[in-house]
């Protein structure tokens, strides 16, 4: 892979084709307000790591689990942050509102709005098909707590359909 | 007041998207579709939550901004790497970006080809799925009944899903091209089936009609339907007027093993 020898022109081509995918993933799990700079964030740690990458799985799969791995650690980051500066009710800090309100759809702007535990899960299995027992690792929690917070986000979510 | 002592569903609510996942054994899976043949709540809320789920798997991704790259090039030491997209290419890019999950892919022969996976039969004019296992019949011969019967169930699950992310897109104002590209196959799908032998039942061949009709208005939208909102509103209203999701819906009741959305 030519961007992995350090050709940004390649590397480029990269980032056009799986830019929209990796954005929308960061919108929904951490908020419009945070998903440009962990875009950038994923995608510089993508071009330090692409000599890691080696083909084992779809440069979009890796690229995907990267992103996913990055988003929830700085999410756990900032959870640690708000609560140790706020209390406890910060952990239910849910995303801002869109900084882009002309964009933001009925169903896209509720998922913002749901809690931060039932949020990542809804996105993660809902919208990006990952498996309970995947998610479970990834989120540190019990598969039972997974299928639980998606459920939480169905119901909330079901109210948002017209 | 403690609505879980009184609740008679209170057992069922909380599992109702393990039984759309499919995450329930089998025993408990026999149970609650035992549960949902008398509890219209539970049918409605697993309705809901399907709709949810396929909502979910129908959002678009969205392109960040130019100056997302432009501060990504800068870090990694290639400011001169300009990302300058025009709108055909960001239409191609678009169109080669799959969605994520196969049952969205639809096309006139999935309705036929899957096959094997359960019976439909119809009893008291609703649609059941009982659980023996019926082999798909040899090219050129005539579809078998059941067979049919299971198609027809995959084909409203499928299109019950496509009204439902138009209803929503409509309601949101913009409708995506994809839903009309979506209504396009679902409409060849229609026609086979309303084509075949099998197709005897003049309650399903009243709704396969409509839905045809409805399919084709929604098919023929311009791909910025946002612009034209006297067409998406037409095809909105003709799901409605003609109440095709409740009418689906009565012929394929929650929870059929067709209708679930996996596979």
């Amino acid at each position: 892979m030519a961007a992995a020898a350090g050709d940004g022109h390649a590397f480029a081509r990269l980032y056009r084709e799986h830019a929209g995918r990796i954005h929308s993933l960061a919108r929904r799990m951490a908020g419009d307000g945070e998903a440009d700079e962990l875009t950038q964030d994923v995608f510089v740690r993508a071009w330090e790591k692409l000599r890691t990458f080696r083909g084992e799985s779809a440069f979009g799969t890796w690229l995907h689990r990267l992103a996913v791995n990055l988003i929830l650690a700085r999410r756990q980051q900032a959870s640690t942050r708000r609560a140790r500066d706020a209390g406890d009710e910060a952990l239910e800090w849910t995303p801002g509102r869109s900084a882009h309100p002309e964009l933001a759809m009925d169903f896209e702007t509720a998922i913002a709005k749901l809690p931060d535990g039932a949020r990542q899960v809804f996105v993660l299995f809902d919208v990006e098909g990952y498996r309970h027992d995947e998610i479970a690792e990834m989120l540190g929690v019990s598969v039972g707590t997974s299928k639980s917070q998606l459920h939480r986000a169905r119901m909330i979510l079901r109210e948002h359909l017209g | 007041m403690n609505d879980t002592v009184t609740d008679p569903h209170a057992e069922w609510t909380g599992r109702l998207s393990d039984y759309l996942d499919g995450e329930l054994p089998p025993g408990e899976r026999m149970a609650f579709d035992e549960h949902l043949r008398t509890c219209i709540g539970c049918r409605v809320m697993l309705d809901q939550l399907r709709a949810v789920k396929r909502r979910a798997s129908t959002l678009r991704d969205r392109d960040p901004g130019p100056h997302v790259w432009a501060g990504i090039a800068e870090r990694i030491g290639a400011p001169g790497i300009v990302i300058n997209d025009g709108p055909d290419e960001l239409a191609a890019r678009r169109e080669r970006r799959q969605i994520r999950f196969p049952w969205m892919r639809v096309a006139a022969a999935a309705a036929v080809l899957a096959l094997g996976v359960g019976i439909g039969r119809y009893s008291n004019g609703v649609m059941t799925l009982p659980t023996k296992h019926v082999e798909a019949p040899a090219p050129g011969t005539p579809m078998n009944r059941d067979a049919y019967r299971v198609a027809v169930a995959q084909h409203l699950g499928r299109t019950e899903a496509l009204l439902t992310s138009f209803r929503a897109e409509a309601a949101s104002g913009q409708v995506d091209a994809q839903v009309g590209e979506w209504a396009g196959q679902m409409l060849s799908s229609t026609r086979l089936l309303l084509d075949s032998p099998a197709a005897d039942d003049p309650r399903l061949r009243t709704l396969l009609e409509d839905l045809e009709l409805v399919l084709a208005q929604i098919a023929a939208l311009p791909r910025k339907a946002d612009s034209n909102t006297t067409e998406v509103d037409l095809a909105r209203r003709a799901v409605e007027e003609k109440q095709l999701l409740p009418r689906m819906q009565t012929l394929v009741p929650a929870g059929s093993p067709a209708t679930t959305g996996e596979s």
